[in-house]
């Protein structure tokens, strides 16, 4: 232990910059949820700490353990009084030191800060720092079994190009090689199997590094890690950890809408060229089985205009994806897989606003111009080559309409002021700043959430809930009996940086209503809101509904003579 | 009882041998001094004494111990100083004597601060940045001040000058007298260098030990030797007896060559036998001459192997 500490000191001495970048990069990864400066989505300071995190970990690993090198026969600590079992212990006493223990002080500071149970801080720990030491050990065993920096890279390099020959083969030889993880994920709860397969690799890393240590014999220490991979893709298949979750999770329970039957889509018009795309190649593989394709396919998208009528009192409906089906009179078809989307944005918006003021008793402010708002829905899209093709031609179009029926509740409430905070089982919600102008109020907000793959209960996983469709913001004055329904104005985006997901949002309240939906005049002030707060509302799932609609003796659309400038062949 | 002790020790790379069949034995408190020509496998030789190379066959003790189970206590007893040895180079000298100060638990700060004043080493610059010679005595500084059972230097006067070479064996004989008897193994290309220092020679010569024996014996053994009288004008060269290398005739009545079994008693009388009336001077040689000679034999046997 002492020699091990000795050595641990030296390395400090050695890679101390690195080290301390390391640990900004770490603390910067870590913290800058909570840094509470508005910064762009579309910049790259979300992009560039995790990368840089991740770059400089491996570096970090590296260099640690290429400063005594285990190949070759020049290493100045092989004739000295240091055993090989003290010099690894020495390296990942630096790894504990320098990755594990500031991410366990990170991880402790949000426990705290998002008012996490138990199970969830325990899961952010060990997902959070497994994840860090699994790079830190893969990087040390590389570095383990190469003389330089240059050869560690080529190793890799090397590692990288056998995974995806081999996940390529896995699969199907196809133009765009791409790179497959060697074990299923697409199950319903996939947290255990990671975790799983990254506690047996790092078992087996560190059994790896041993062997390399003690003995030296690098083409040994190859061979076993070749054998280790599907041992550790067994013991994870076998010997699953199920930390926090003896059974997977239930399925999403399957529930009909109750009142279906009071749902009603009215479609006015032709199917139309909504505008051009592009498929990517997997996608146009079913419209030219034929060839090989490379690179994306120009597209084209068919809309419909359409309207829901009589929603039911009280119903919020959201549209969850749309599939169809075109059989042509020749007895082509083609069948257009099921796609998330959620159009009719008006009409989505307008039945929010409806039901959130439902929910908190207040007057429904629905313009009258909004009463029955229409909007496009994507039918399907294909590529313009097989629009050409099917030109002049004729035939049915079955659409599958996915429908969800949704209603509110209250997420949480908090003081309209700069700096308000409101914690609650593993979310936060922050004020960041109020700006008050001419026309209304700007608020900006923090949304942090702690999320952890081993823990399966829904609130603890990512929140990617599309805002203004699954939540209400609301400013509201109860001592003046006023509201204000908030609009996005700022740019929306979500980041989920290890066990942390958060965004940062703000939201537009300018016109005051009072209750029974009359407008109040004048703008929101400093006054006003002093009185105020915000409740935000969320939307949960009650329901679902399937609608079907047959368009019969339709033409599918053709693109305008010349939409513009020629599109690159992008195939042969 | 044997410091280092070999037997059969083979090691190849490749298809090239390095170590072939060797046995060696160095003794207890001996200075032996490994010479040979490159690529004779002087440095592999070493390397597999210390465990830093794995042998093909054959084994190794050093100190009484298996080399290929050679651990960390051992090498509390063992210093080793190669031209070729990697260093921290981040660290300055007074860090690197920092670092090395708690893994020996004989370190004698008194001797390190010694050899340090005397070798003039700018402690508190990196390694790096300093001579090639200076590092060379940072890590002699490094090894001899644990007062090291073994020292095994590789090539270590390897492109040093002449005074970083003085300073370089006064270090060495500044390691104190005790009751420890201490063993030095050198390999070098500066036979004079080692010659005042060694009492065991080893010749090493792709990969066999051609000679190992006490420095003053091979000294007496080989010897040049000239014979003058009429008769060595009819001794044909060819027919000259094996033991004699190098044979030539400066003159007609003059005759010289490399004796390589000169015994004192009965070398001159046996070549006055052959050469009734002559005189007969036999003068010891430098380890540098008899090295050179070994190495020409070698060579002129090789090319007529190759033949």
């Amino acid at each position: 232990m002492n020699l091990a500490a000795h050595i641990l000191r030296k390395d400090l001495r050695h890679s101390w910059l690195l080290i301390l970048l390391v640990v900004a990069f770490v603390a910067i990864n870590s913290l800058k949820a909570t840094l509470w400066v508005p910064v762009s989505y579309s910049g790259g300071d979300f992009s560039f700490f995790p990368v840089a995190k991740f770059v400089a970990v491996w570096v970090l690993a590296l260099v640690v353990v290429q400063a005594d090198l285990t190949v070759g026969d020049r290493a100045f600590w092989r004739t000295r009084p240091i055993s090989p079992g003290s010099l690894l212990f020495a390296k990942l006493l630096l790894f504990f030191v320098v990755l594990v223990f500031p991410l366990l002080v990170a991880d402790a500071y949000f426990s705290a800060l998002l008012d996490t149970s138990w199970r969830v801080a325990l899961g952010m720990a060990l997902e959070g720092t497994g994840f860090i030491l699994f790079n830190a050990l893969c990087a040390a065993l590389i570095a383990s079994m190469t003389a330089s920096l240059l050869q560690s890279a080529l190793a890799l390099l090397g590692a990288v190009l056998v995974v995806a020959i081999a996940g390529s083969l896995k699969n199907e030889i196809t133009p765009d090689l791409h790179l497959a993880l060697p074990w299923d994920l697409t199950v319903q709860y996939p947290g255990p199997r990671i975790f799983s397969a990254s506690f047996y690799c790092c078992l087996a890393l560190v059994a790896l590094l041993a062997h390399q240590y003690q003995t030296r014999r690098t083409i040994r220490t190859a061979l076993l890690l070749a054998t280790a991979v599907p041992l550790v893709l067994f013991a994870a298949n076998r010997w699953p950890l199920n930390l926090f979750a003896s059974t997977p999770l239930a399925a999403a329970p399957v529930v009909s809408l109750p009142n279906a039957d009071e749902v009603r889509i009215e479609l006015k018009g032709e199917p139309s060229v909504w505008g051009f795309t592009f498929l990517g190649n997997q996608q146009a593989k079913q419209f030219f089985p034929d060839r090989v394709i490379y690179g994306n396919v120009p597209a084209l998208t068919v809309k419909i205009e359409a309207s829901l009528a009589d929603a039911p009192a009280g119903c919020f409906v959201d549209l969850d994806s749309v599939s169809s089906r075109l059989r042509m009179d020749d007895g082509t078809e083609i069948a257009f897989p099921a796609q998330s989307k959620g159009y009719w944005p008006f009409w989505t918006k307008a039945n929010q606003e409806a039901t959130v003021c439902r929910y908190l008793h207040l007057g429904v402010p629905l313009p009258a111009n909004m009463a029955a708002p229409r909007g496009p829905i994507r039918l399907f899209t294909l590529p313009v080559a097989t629009a050409k093709d099917l030109n002049g031609k004729k035939g049915t179009l079955n659409v599958t309409l996915k429908l969800q029926e949704r209603t509110f509740h209250e997420e949480t409430r908090l003081p309209a002021r700069n700096g308000a905070r409101r914690s609650y089982q593993g979310n936060m919600w922050r004020i960041n700043s109020i700006n008050v102008g001419p026309d209304g109020a700007t608020v900006y907000m923090v949304y942090i959430r702690a999320t952890s793959m081993l823990v399966p209960e829904e609130a603890y996983r990512p929140d990617t809930a599309r805002d203004f469709t699954q939540r209400g913001y609301v400013l509201f004055n109860r001592k003046l009996g006023e509201y204000v329904l908030g609009s996005r104005s700022g740019a929306f985006g979500w980041v989920s940086s290890g066990t942390l997901f958060y965004n940062r949002n703000s939201f537009s309240f300018n016109e005051r209503l009072r209750e029974g939906g009359a407008i109040v005049k004048g703008a929101i002030d400093k006054a006003w809101l002093k009185d105020a707060e915000l409740i935000i509302l969320k939307s949960d799932l009650i329901g679902s509904v399937t609608k079907r609609i047959t368009l019969k003796n339709i033409e599918v659309p053709q693109p305008a003579e010349n939409p513009g400038p020629a599109m690159p062949e992008f195939w042969n | 009882m044997n410091a280092i002790e070999c037997n059969n020790l083979c090691r190849s790379f490749g298809r090239v041998t390095a170590v072939n069949d060797l046995t060696l034995a160095v003794p207890v408190g001996s200075f032996f001094a490994l010479l040979g020509p490159n690529g004779a496998g002087k440095t592999t030789l070493l390397k597999l004494i210390l465990n830093l190379l794995r042998p093909d066959s054959g084994s190794a003790h050093v100190l009484g111990c298996d080399s290929m189970r050679l651990k960390s206590k051992n090498f509390r007893r063992i210093g080793y100083v190669a031209d070729g040895q990697d260093l921290p180079d981040w660290m300055t000298v007074a860090q690197l004597l920092d670092y090395c100060r708690p893994l020996y638990p004989t370190w004698d700060e008194e001797l390190a601060r010694r050899l340090s004043k005397m070798f003039d080493l700018p402690t508190d610059r990196p390694i790096k940045k300093v001579s090639r010679g200076m590092r060379m005595k940072a890590a002699l500084l490094s090894n001899l001040s644990f007062r090291p059972e073994l020292m095994v230097l590789d090539e270590p006067f390897s492109g040093l000058d002449p005074l970083v070479r003085d300073d370089f064996i006064q270090g060495l004989l500044e390691l104190p007298d005790d009751d420890c008897p201490r063993t030095f193994i050198v390999s070098s290309h500066d036979i004079d260098e080692v010659e005042r220092l060694a009492d065991d020679v080893g010749f090493l010569s792709e990969g066999r030990l051609l000679i190992h024996e006490s420095a003053d014996l091979l000294r007496d053994r080989i010897r040049r030797v000239e014979v003058v009288g009429k008769g060595v004008a009819a001794l044909a060269l060819e027919a000259a007896p094996k033991e004699w290398m190098e044979v030539k005739r400066p003159a007609e009545n003059v005759l010289q060559f490399v004796h390589d079994a000169f015994a004192r008693d009965t070398t001159e009388s046996k070549l006055l036998a052959m050469f009734p009336g002559a005189s007969v001077t036999a003068r010891t040689m430098s380890l540098r001459e008899i090295f050179l000679v070994i190495a020409r034999k070698q060579r002129i046997e090789k090319g007529r192997e190759a033949a």
